[in-house]
């Protein structure tokens, strides 16, 4: 018989010996009826997401533009909202956006946080990284190619048929081959199926012509990081399988290994990460941007700002420039200057204060990619999260975004006061503090809405690409693992 | 049949595995609680700190307005508008009490603002919605005892009982015991018992004693109570999973059936189970950007127009610009209002969330280590209704601090030390151990009632027509 005959003969009697067990059947039904639920829970939440995404900006925007009349630095302190759009891979993975906010307040003078978290309005219940697909997938696939795997070699050894087929001339090659085919079909199976009904569930979003072509290649991608995590973990199966005495040992060992690396390791990595780098308290990080805008909040109105050290100093500055002796004769309003000078000292103090915690989780988040190869589960968690835009990194983009935007919008308010605040002035009233200078629709009309940022495409394909990378060096582990283990020396 | 209880015990003590099993849970029990309480106290820090520095501030501006000769108050701050501005701008600081077995579950905790600063009239410089905390921490979930005795406890009474009546049927031990008399029934159920005992003899002092010794607070009558109350939630729990093993032993398959039908129970009823019943009974679409629209407008309503221009111009104006004061007692009504709708706002989302957490607990009731999860966090008080209690009173508070310092403004009448020195002063409230006695009643009762339909299912199997 052929090497290739006889591979498919060992593959197909695999095959039949997989199938006949009650557990890899319980389990890939469970597993495709939890993905299927949860893909039309996801994309019920999405549909809404978006309508409340879509109603909410609206609604921010005709409060922007019902401003009426009213000065530039009042509609500054009346501000603006940015919301974060949905993406539609969200509804694979939900990472991180429970924990989020979904939106920020625009302001003058503060670079507001965003507050809501939907996880909040949720009770401990839903603490547990969610129902979702991808997490379903994340813990099911293991298990699967577990169930799959662990009688391959272990139960053979026990029953002494493994000799049996040794003696009959096959090559512990070709076992080992037609065994990791038929497991890896039976699982691949499982997590083709489950692929697929995402795909069609993320397709009911009708997602844009425009957006199509870059989801079809993070898609590809994070197909290609699950079909990774899959095929790891099978040979994972396989390896533990040969190195166990008995189909028993085989079971216990492999879900020891599953339970250590995606239910324990994640919390033990993430726990460890935070007890080494904790972030700065709410309290240290207001007091820090306190002191980095020369403000004294805790003391009263009287000492509570440097305002009008700047104001001064902005007043004195104009009139030296402009070669007048009065203030009545300046030509640039020194309201509208100083305020822009302390929006600038307020973004500096904010941009450290806000770098300041970034760096802290930066720093959680080395500590986590350094014991990443301790659970393939972290790897495949952050590729999920990447390409469904529900991670860290998303959130950050969307926020530095609402924050350039906000910037600007605040610089041309505060700029028309200084330039054009003058204007049509009579009497004493003719500074831009007093509110005496207005403006209406139209001047509210000309600054544009907000846009939100779009996908970073080629950062999300890095990151995926970084998790693919780790996931597979970790399938290498058990491809070797289970070619050592499926060798003759190690029948016992 | 005595000498069957003590040879179950010495087989389970001589055991490896047993002792690699029950000192590794030991170790992350121990791991978690540090954890628990290292948190804990970082909270309480904090909150100690922050409240120590904003009584400082404002004893010293009292003093520093003192004259020193007479006692009484420096004219510049006795007037109403000048007084409010020093008095009524001081910002406040308000921290709940962190409750004194917090360490056991860390809850809603980190998604809950636990301590407040803010200015009188001014409600947009309340700093914290929340502490700061890396998302995906809080979404994998952090390494408390919660989360231990859940997950981990089931799964090392699974991994001692598993295979209890296989491994005797494969060993040819079976036959020789039902020989001498014994039933199955009889058999299995002490052997689940000794496992399930001699976890417990270890584990529950061992956590006990870590909370006693982390937590010194907790020596008081009512704290070894809930320390009673305590071991009597994770002794239930225990004895519910060893019920469930007893019960899968019984039907007579083999050991990884056993193995993979506990491993699929256990994943439904700790992983997959409590979110998605969170989201089916608790409603999963969340309303949040629309939440946080309203929260936004309710919480900012003092930077609307009409508000900040009244604000602005009849209480705010600078003597240095030479602007004169023109505060309004319709000015103050209209700030209190917008005030009282904020809170009430808040208070709404509060209502709905308690009214979401009643009915999800209602139908997690039929979950054990939803139970479990919810007795704990209850317990440790950092359950949502006694953050949102916290919330509660800090409003109240600042409504109280609002209405003293608002006074003069709108009476015209000069600010006295006697007041300033009787400004109402922050008492977070109590959060005494939550122990709801119908958790324990409802575990042992699921324990019994599976330990039951184990023991019949054993007898059924030893009728002689089987």
């Amino acid at each position: 018989m052929s090497g290739i005959r006889l591979l498919g003969v060992v593959a197909r009697r695999e095959w039949i010996e997989i199938w006949r067990g009650q557990g890899p059947r319980l389990l890939l039904g469970l597993m495709l009826g939890a993905v299927a639920l949860s893909s039309a829970e996801g994309v019920a939440r999405y549909h809404n997401s978006v309508a409340q995404y879509e109603a909410a900006t609206e609604r921010a925007r005709e409060e922007w533009l019902g401003l009426g009349w009213l000065n530039p630095h009042d509609a500054g302190h009346r501000g603006t909202f940015a919301f974060k759009k949905p993406s539609p891979l969200s509804i694979i993975e939900r990472g991180d956006l429970d924990y989020q906010g979904s939106s920020v307040r625009l302001e003058t003078h503060t670079r507001n946080d965003s507050p809501g978290r939907a996880a909040a309005a949720r009770s401990i219940l839903a603490r547990s990284d969610g129902a979702h697909p991808g997490s379903v997938m994340r813990l099911l696939i293991p298990l699967l190619a577990l169930i799959i795997t662990y009688r391959a070699f272990a139960s053979e050894r026990q029953s002494g048929t493994m000799r049996l087929t040794r003696a009959s001339g096959v090559g512990w090659r070709t076992v080992w081959a037609g065994k990791a085919l038929a497991s890896l079909g039976a699982v691949g199976v499982g997590v083709g199926v489950a692929v697929a009904t995402v795909a069609v569930a993320v397709l009911t979003t009708g997602v844009p012509e425009g957006a199509r072509g870059s989801l079809r290649g993070v898609y590809a991608l994070l197909v290609a990081v699950l079909a990774m995590y899959a095929i790891g973990w099978t040979l994972m199966g396989l390896a533990v399988s040969g190195f166990a005495r008995t189909a028993k040992q085989a079971m216990g060992l492999g879900l020891v290994c599953w339970i250590g690396w995606a239910v324990a390791v994640p919390r033990i990595v993430h726990s460890a990460a935070y007890t080494l780098h904790p972030p700065p308290t709410a309290w240290e990080f207001w007091r820090a941007v306190e002191t980095g805008r020369g403000d004294k909040w805790s003391i009263g109105y009287k000492g509570r700002s440097n305002f009008l050290a700047i104001y001064d100093s902005v007043q004195g500055g104009l009139l030296e420039s402009e070669g007048v002796g009065s203030t009545d004769d300046l030509v640039v309003d020194a309201f509208g200057l100083a305020i822009e000078v302390t929006e600038e000292e307020g973004q500096q103090a904010y941009d450290q204060s806000y770098g300041a915690v970034e760096d802290v989780f930066d720093a959680q988040e080395r500590v986590v990619r350094r014991l990443a190869p301790l659970s393939p589960v972290t790897a495949v968690r952050t590729a999920l999260a990447a390409a469904a835009e529900t991670d860290r990194t998303s959130h950050d983009r969307f926020l530095d975004h609402a924050e350039q935007y906000r910037r600007a919008v605040m610089s041309t308010l505060n700029l028309d006061i200084a330039y054009r605040g003058r204007e049509g002035r009579t009497g004493e009233s003719t500074r831009g503090m007093d509110g005496a200078y207005e403006r209406g629709p139209d001047f509210w009309a000309s600054v544009p809405s907000y846009e939100p940022p779009t996908p970073a495409v080629r950062d999300i394909s890095k990151t995926l690409l970084g998790s693919l990378l780790s996931i597979s060096m970790w399938a290498l582990l058990g491809l070797i693992g289970s070619v050592v283990s499926a060798r003759p020396s190690w029948d016992r | 049949m005595t000498d069957l209880w003590r040879i179950e015990g010495r087989l389970l003590v001589r055991s490896g595995s047993w002792w690699a099993l029950i000192l590794t849970l030991s170790g992350v029990a121990v791991g978690s609680l540090l954890v628990g309480r290292g948190i804990q106290e970082r909270e309480g820090r904090t909150i100690v700190a922050l409240t120590v520095h904003q009584d400082s501030v404002w004893r010293a501006q009292v003093e520093d307005a003192r004259l020193f000769e007479t006692g009484r108050l420096n004219p510049e701050y006795l007037s109403p508008l000048d007084g409010y501005l020093t008095w009524g701008f001081t910002n406040l600081a308000a921290g709940r009490r962190v409750p004194e077995l917090a360490m056991l579950s860390i809850g809603q905790a980190d998604l809950f603002p636990t301590y407040h600063v803010w200015g009188n009239v001014a409600p947009n410089t309340l700093f914290h919605e929340r502490e700061i905390s890396n998302p995906t921490t809080q979404a994998l979930g952090w390494l408390d005892f919660s989360v231990v005795l859940v997950l981990f406890v089931p799964l090392v009474l699974i991994g001692l009982s598993f295979d209890a009546a296989p491994r005797d049927r494969s060993s040819g031990i079976a036959p020789l015991l039902m020989g001498q008399g014994a039933r199955p029934s009889t058999v299995y159920a002490r052997r689940s018992v000794v496992a399930w005992a001699a976890l417990m003899v270890v584990f529950v002092p061992l956590v006990t004693c870590t909370v006693l010794i982390l937590s010194p607070g907790v020596r008081s009558t009512t704290g070894a109570l809930a320390l009673i109350w305590l071991a009597g939630i994770v002794v239930g729990y225990a004895a519910f999973w060893q019920a469930t093993i007893f019960l899968v032993n019984s039907f007579g398959r083999s050991a990884t059936w056993n193995a993979t039908a506990l491993i699929l129970i256990w994943t439904v009823a700790t992983l997959v189970g409590p979110p998605t019943l969170d989201g089916f009974v608790g409603g999963g679409g969340t309303e949040q950007i629309d939440e946080d629209m309203e929260r936004w407008i309710a919480e900012f309503a003092l930077d609307t127009d009409a508000a900040y221009q009244a604000l602005r111009l009849d209480l705010l104006p600078d003597s240095a610009l030479g602007e004169e004061p023109t505060g309004s007692q319709a000015t103050i009504a209209r700030l209190e209002s917008l005030r009282r709708s904020r809170d009430s706002t808040a208070e709404t989302w509060g209502d709905a969330l308690i009214e979401r957490e009643r009915r999800v607990r209602a139908a997690a009731s039929a979950l054990p280590s939803a139970v479990v999860g919810f007795a704990l966090v209850d317990l440790g008080g950092n359950d949502v209704a006694s953050l949102l209690d916290y919330a509660e009173a800090r409003r109240d508070f600042e409504a109280q601090w609002t209405a003293a310092m608002m006074r003069r403004p709108v009476t015209g009448t000069d600010y006295s030390i006697g007041e300033l020195e009787g400004a109402p002063v922050w008492t977070p409230p109590a959060v005494p151990p939550t122990r709801t006695w119908a958790a324990l009643v409802l575990l042992w009762g699921q324990a019994l009632a599976v330990a039951g339909l184990g023991w019949i299912s054993f007898r059924r199997r030893e009728h002689p027509s089987r």
